[in-house]
């Protein structure tokens, strides 16, 4: 069975466009969640976004302009100059991308009032991905996993499975997503989803902290290239995907099993995955979207995984400072994997400044946390009771 | 093969109650969720088979909504019929009920079939492909009894839902690999070939 690298990346993040400017962001533990601008919120209850930014600034766009589109072209763009997929003839592209639910320009629907049908004003994620595969010569297949939280992850497992069947195949995947819109923040405020932090907007997003009080949104793109052992340039190798797992919880759609079985089940299929074995991990990277639930569930997950372990294993969470990209997150937040993996130090998870006693997990605080680490267990979890697992492991030159 | 296709006329009543065993759900589901369910519990209802099977649904483009978007967008006027801000947050986002929200998220007819049969297996949602939800099973870690599904509804309201178990060797040579389509095609032309439950 072939091996898969991940071997380029293109970006747009609440912390930066580009990879050197989420690097950057990412070190300096700037936090991208600020009251929104990119959308009119005068008379929100709450107006806390993870917006996506190049050079410092929110990424402006045109009213009625699908954000999540842009992004992704603008990721792709990146990618393809700096990587190897152009070596690729496009027949052996493939494109597996998670996406979040159709942009729907509310305004302007509510505006027209002519009889125009409310699907004039749905930008179709499918069809994006169709558009991008066509711009940019993909010929070898291309989808739209739509699975919401946990889109992203589950296509980068569609892309590991497909080239370790067909290693002479090159396989962009990842994800994009923005709900930075009228009729999308507001529906997750009516579901009692998001933050209602009285403080300033950089702490909304509190994962694993006693005051966790909901999620921010966040939005933006990220592109990887999947090359097999067969075809990558050695020297482009970021990290290797090593296991994959899926599973269901088949409890509620609002909220997480608690017993955290089945996303623990998820995990350990991706550790066999991977050949390896729970003690074989070095650091979990969690989902963390600040809700009270998912970390407890969470915790309850870890204690299944690593019985012996689970206090001590070291773990973080990205969404403080990006944070929660919905149908990008677990794709945009293995950027934080690989540069675990690369530079063998953990960054501390902002906001969690004071850990929650029923959440007796070794979150990385204050100061990061220089360390052997080989593998790196990647959760992700998603509204409806889905659960993914990825296992990355670090490229030894 | 075996599988399941069902299709309702615009209006037609989904008898998703009868399929239901906790009947309390149906709250949550729009038209597609609704057959979906349906059609799950038409294929698997009397079989016994491993929880863990993987399941993947292929969820069309939505041409039709039953989400109370024009209540909300009335409810969002001003007095000229412009969108007003403020009647948005005080109106328009009150003129349905929050659990509206469930009816836009596309895992949900995967979500809730997942909920009524127990399903906790690997899985994946897919948007308007039938050559992506092919390629998905193909993936599966299973050669056999895989589970897949799709729902489609369109303009008018009329609804369709397929769900199938397959093996691997029933689609490696499926023309609708490279199909542009999406997936309830698949189940047309398979129920046209008598594979039905």
């Amino acid at each position: 069975m072939s091996r898969v690298f991940i071997t380029g990346v293109g970006v747009v993040s609440p912390l930066g466009t580009g990879l050197a400017e989420f690097r950057e962001g990412l070190h300096a533990s700037r936090r991208g969640v600020d009251r929104i601008t990119c959308f009119d919120t005068s008379h929100f209850p709450t107006a806390f976004g993870g917006e996506a930014r190049e050079n410092g600034r929110v990424v402006a766009s045109p009213p009625a302009e699908d954000r999540k589109a842009r992004f992704m072209h603008t990721a792709l763009r990146e990618l393809y100059r700096t990587s190897a997929v152009g070596d690729y003839p496009a027949s052996r592209r493939q494109l597996h991308l998670g996406a979040g639910i159709d942009y729907f320009d509310f305004p302007g629907y509510v505006e027209k009032a002519d009889g125009t049908p409310w699907t004039a004003f749905s930008q179709r994620a499918n069809r994006v991905v169709e558009r991008l595969a066509r711009e940019f010569a993909v010929d070898g297949g291309h989808s739209a996993n739509v699975a919401a939280c946990v889109a992203s992850t589950q296509a980068m497992g569609l892309a590991l499975r497909r080239i370790r069947r067909a290693p002479e195949q090159a396989v962009i995947s990842g994800g994009f997503d923005s709900m930075l819109s009228h009729l999308h923040y507001m529906g997750f405020f009516n579901l009692g989803a998001l933050s209602n932090w009285a403080g300033e907007p950089a702490g909304a997003c509190r994962p694993f902290d006693r005051q966790r009080c909901g999620l921010v949104i966040g939005e933006g793109a990220v592109a990887y290239l999947l090359e097999s052992d067969a075809t990558a340039d050695p020297k482009n190798v970021l990290c290797e995907i090593a296991g994959y797992g899926s599973t269901m919880d088949a409890y509620m759609v609002t909220d997480p099993e608690p017993s955290g079985r089945h996303l623990a089940n998820a995990a350990l299929a991706a550790i066999r995955d991977a050949g390896l074995t729970p003690d074989d991990i070095d650091s979990v990277d969690l989902h963390g979207t600040g809700t009270v639930k998912n970390a407890l569930a969470e915790a309850r997950a870890l204690e299944l995984i690593f019985p012996t372990r689970w206090r001590e294993i070291p773990a973080f969470a990205l969404k403080g400072q990006i944070g929660h990209l919905i149908g990008a997150c677990g794709a945009m937040e293995v950027l934080g994997v690989i540069d675990a993996l690369r530079e063998q130090r953990l960054l501390p998870s902002v906001n969690c400044d004071n850990p929650d006693p029923e959440v007796p997990l070794h979150i990385v605080r204050g100061e990061p946390l220089a360390m052997k680490i080989r593998h790196v267990l990647k959760i992700n979890a998603a509204f409806g009771g889905q659960n993914t697992a990825l296992v990355f492991r670090k490229h030894e030159d | 093969m075996k599988i399941v296709l069902d299709a309702y006329a615009p209006g037609e009543r989904i008898p998703v109650q009868a399929h239901l065993r906790n009947r309390k759900l149906a709250k949550y589901f729009n038209r597609e969720t609704a057959a979906a369910v349906v059609a799950a519990a038409k294929l698997l209802n009397g079989l016994s088979f491993d929880s863990r099977r993987p399941f993947y649904y292929e969820t069309g483009v939505m041409a039709y909504e039953d989400l109370g978007l024009d209540l909300i967008a009335d409810a969002s006027r001003d007095d000229q019929r412009g969108f007003s801000q403020q009647r948005f947050i005080d109106n328009g986002v009150r003129a349905v009920p929050p659990l509206t929200q469930f009816k836009a998220l596309y895992n949900m007819p995967l979500s809730f079939v997942a909920i009524e049969h127990g399903l906790t297996g690997e899985n994946a949602v897919i948007y308007a492909s039938a050559s992506g939800l092919l390629l998905q099973a193909l993936q599966a870690p299973v050669s056999t009894g895989i589970l897949i599904g799709c729902g489609k509804v369109f303009a008018d309201g009329g609804v369709e839902a397929g769900f199938a178990l397959i093996d691997k060797q029933d689609i490696e040579q499926s023309p609708f690999l490279n199909h542009p389509g999406e997936a309830i095609e698949i189940f047309r032309a398979w129920h046209a070939d008598g594979s039905r439950a």
